[in-house]
């Protein structure tokens, strides 16, 4: 019990730095904002897919799709029809749930590898569309659109405050009955029937949860870029959010925070060092599977545990 | 629309059906068996494909026998190569649940994409035409290259050669009763370990046999080992994961399908492969010739 | 009144006659044991009952109510609860989560603004766990507990659901001495004082002889007899069928 008491403290102080930090970041100049900014949004994603991977059990391969619905929603909102930045971007969080709600219909009837599969197929299937279809601009996708504050500084708090707020909601939901069933679910979906549970709605619920969130992080994302394009919603974008989520720890809720920030710096000093950086990726990876399965906090926190 | 093009593109799309055959049923054929989705498989085809051209082009300079050559030599090198990933790799997740088997073998991807582009250059390299002297049958205003019939006649037979095998063949035996309760074949004193390694080597082989196939058609890029692999996972979602009749079947829908919409409907190239999986889903959801899959417990 | 009735069930599979025409009640407070050699049916006639799988033709009705072909997690809002004969839990959620689970889906409170360690929910959780002496184990998990403890957890689950029949299926499967004592104890407890009627699927005669109000014999998917465990215990058939 004791212990457990000094744990919290210990985990409220770190997220106090953390966000002290985060506040600090425009003084580090434009890359670094740029960077963090990124970096957020990602960890946004990778949270929000871990809803559904690391709590209900489903490995989607295709969540980029949900980022890819956020955005390009905001985009054709703002650019299509003249939307303000709020409508646009309520628009990108209703649509995510609706494609969340549609496509996780079809897919949650399946588990384990052909739910992998089926997700990163209808992934592929709208990249299809974004790429054919000229009302998203093909393959150029969307671009020049205006940022809000017309400064990178200024809309990095934005994001910094949507982001946390996501994670707060996402983190309260975790603590809820609800995302008990959910963990019910994943650990043992057939006795879940046996307790009343509807192993199909719960999971259909996960997803769509999971799906609003990616979609505003890839809303915000647009605008950070002032564009998006089709290879957004690629399933190597998808993946991402997997490794980063297996980077950081699956089961433990930050986990894919502390995995999107280290795989953003990552990326960043492997990009600036060689044009082959997906090599170092692509190798990283495989270590981390083969050595480290359960995350950086993962071992951290068995690590403290055992002090 | 012209009832030739439409011909002409069916025939286009049995050709593309037959490589998505050569790719599927091997990613089907490791499935099946393993209950391993190799995401590198398309990797094993893109590498196929560069050494076949190493061969035809580099080492042989374009002559008849260098295809010959490829067609002999590639796809047991890239069997070759399977077998020791699974070997070195991909068995070592077995113990782990797929997500990690998954995540490992994207990041094989990641590996390959690059070494390749290190290996060959980012640049698109064109094989040198192998119509030049198989030449090609006229057929009113369009023109049927040899090469082609000879795909498709590769895949058919592939198909037979693999029915063949799995029903008639001792081995063949071994390694369906292996894919429906590897404790029981290990009872009867089968090595478990080297069907597996087998079921890779074979997987592999057919994977790099449609890469040097694809080759002369599409030429050789960096990224087309992942093309392939989500279009085989729509074939084999559609004819049902494990089966090797279904990998046939799905590759014909998706191959005929996708190049008749190139003609008439090119804005939806690839979403109509998506449409039809979704639409195969709805109404049997183990695919057409897939057996049910079993919940945990 | 007939807590539990099925009528004339029958389940095949291929040419196995798994469960071939079964009709058995259990009246409302009672414990009724099923027993027969293996392969006679018993578990397959538990699966049938508790919407695991449908049968071919026949109905069940509970407490009055024809509930064939009716899901899982539908009966269990009708006061049908189960338990497994492997242990049958939420292996990475706490002992006290893996009742919470079932106290929160019961009561329908499953919502993202309904705190998972709710007070009521949590006192209803502890209150059950003591009955099962696993209150001071609330805390660990599945795996750091003995065979005999995750059994009851498996138990603890069923009973938290509120049901008005609880489906036990070999509760004593593979378990010590003491821990078959506890078991016992636990199962007359359920009719006694928490006042749930018990259909019951057990291997272990003494136990079964211990508990039980009726006794239903099953053999090659039908029912062989069916009495009080005096009468049972004299009737030559099942000797024979167990002797012979």
């Amino acid at each position: 019990m004791q212990s457990e008491s000094e744990e919290v403290s210990f985990e409220q102080i770190a997220i106090a730095v953390g966000i002290i930090l985060l506040a600090l970041v425009p003084l580090a100049g434009r890359h670094m904002t740029h960077l963090v900014a990124s970096a957020l949004l990602l960890s946004l994603a990778a949270t929000s897919f871990n809803l559904l991977f690391g709590y209900t059990g489903l490995l989607s391969f295709g969540h980029a799709l949900f980022w890819g619905v956020g955005g390009y929603t905001l985009a054709v909102m703002m650019s299509r029809f003249g939307l303000g930045y709020v409508e646009s971007f309520v628009m990108a969080v209703i649509m995510s749930a609706v494609f969340g709600a549609v496509i996780g219909f079809l897919c949650v009837r399946h588990t384990r590898i052909y739910f992998a599969i089926l997700t990163l197929a209808f992934g592929q299937m709208f990249y299809g569309v974004a790429v054919k279809w000229d009302f998203l601009g093909g393959s150029d996708g969307i671009y020049g659109l205006p940022r809000p504050f017309n400064t990178l500084e200024l809309y990095y708090y934005v994001i910094l405050a949507i982001t946390l707020a996501s994670l707060f909601i996402l983190y309260k939901i975790t603590r809820s009955s609800l995302g008990l069933s959910f963990m019910a679910v994943r650990d043992n979906a057939f006795r879940a029937k046996f307790i009343g549970l509807d192993v199909s709605r719960v999971r259909l619920t996960s997803f769509i949860i999971s799906s609003i969130f990616s979609g505003v992080a890839g809303a915000l994302y647009v605008l950070l870029e002032t564009a998006i394009s089709p290879e957004t919603m690629l399933w190597t974008h998808s993946a991402e959010f997997v490794f980063v989520t297996l980077l950081g720890g699956p089961r433990v809720f930050l986990g894919p925070l502390v995995g999107g920030f280290i795989y953003s710096f990552l990326a960043d000093v492997a990009m600036s060092a060689t044009e082959y950086w997906l090599l170092v990726i692509g190798v990283v990876l495989v270590a981390i599977v083969l050595f480290f399965p359960h995350g950086v906090l993962g071992y951290f926190l068995k690590w403290r545990e055992k002090r | 629309m012209d009832p030739g093009l439409i011909l002409v593109q069916t025939f286009n799309g049995l050709v593309y059906s037959s490589i998505l055959f050569l790719v599927s049923s091997g990613l089907t054929l490791i499935y099946g068996i393993m209950r391993v989705l190799n995401l590198a498989h398309g990797s094993l085809y893109m590498v196929g494909a560069y050494l076949g051209i190493t061969v035809v082009l580099y080492l042989m300079s374009g002559t008849p026998l260098g295809y010959l050559l490829a067609f002999l030599a590639v796809p047991p090198l890239t069997g070759l190569l399977g077998a020791a990933l699974e070997r070195g790799l991909i068995r070592r997740t077995y113990e782990m649940g797929e997500e990690y088997q998954l995540l490992l073998t994207f990041g094989l991807i990641l590996i390959f994409d690059d070494l390749v582009k290190m290996i060959w250059g980012p640049a698109y390299i064109n094989f040198p035409d192998p119509n030049a002297f198989l030449g090609g049958f006229r057929f009113g205003e369009y023109k049927i290259p040899v090469y082609h019939i000879l795909l498709i006649a590769l895949g058919f037979s592939v198909f037979l050669v693999l029915w063949a095998f799995f029903s008639k063949t001792f081995t063949g035996k071994v390694m369906r009763a292996a894919a429906q309760d590897s404790e029981v074949v290990e009872a009867m004193g089968v090595d478990v370990s080297k069907i597996f390694v087998y079921s890779f080597f074979l997987g592999s082989l057919l994977s790099g046999l449609g890469g040097i196939s694809a080759g002369p058609l599409y030429t050789a890029s960096p990224g087309m080992g992942t093309d392939i692999i989500v279009y085989s996972f729509a074939v084999i979602v559609i004819g049902g994961m494990g089966s090797v009749p279904g990998a046939l079947a799905g590759s014909l829908i998706v191959g005929v399908f996708r190049s008749l919409a190139i003609a008439f409907y090119p804005q939806m190239e690839i979403v109509v492969v998506f449409v039809i999986m979704a639409l195969v889903l709805l109404v049997k959801p183990t695919g057409l010739f897939g057996a049910p899959e079993f919940e945990r417990r | 009144m007939k807590a539990l009735e099925t009528r004339n069930l029958r389940k095949y599979f291929g040419n196995v006659r798994a469960v071939d025409g079964v009709s058995i009640h259990v009246d409302q407070g009672e414990i009724v044991s099923l027993v027969g050699p293996n392969g006679a049916g018993k578990t397959t006639l538990l699966n049938l009952i508790s919407g695991l799988i449908k049968p071919d033709s026949g109905e069940v009705y509970l407490m009055g109510e024809d509930i064939t072909g009716k899901s899982p997690n539908q009966l269990v809002s009708k006061g049908l609860a189960r338990c497994f004969q492997i242990s049958n839990v939420f292996e990475d959620l706490t002992v006290l989560e893996n009742l919470l689970v079932a106290i929160h889906s019961i009561s329908g409170t499953i919502s993202m603004t309904k705190r998972l360690d709710d007070s009521e929910a949590v006192e209803k959780a502890m209150k059950i766990l003591k009955e099962f002496n696993l209150d001071v184990k609330a805390h660990l998990t599945p795996k750091e507990l003995s065979h005999g403890d995750r059994k009851l957890l498996d138990v603890a689950i069923a009973y938290s659901l509120n049901p008005k029949v609880i489906l036990l299926d070999e509760p004593t499967a593979a378990m010590s001495y003491r821990e078959k004592k506890t078991t016992v104890g636990v199962i007359k407890k359920l009719r006694d004082q928490l006042r749930v009627t018990v259909l019951l699927v057990e291997h272990d005669l003494d136990v079964v002889y211990e508990v039980s109000d009726r006794i239903v014999v099953m053999h090659q998917g039908q029912i062989l007899s069916v009495g009080t465990p005096e009468e049972v215990r004299e009737d030559p058939k099942v000797k024979e069928v167990y002797l012979g």
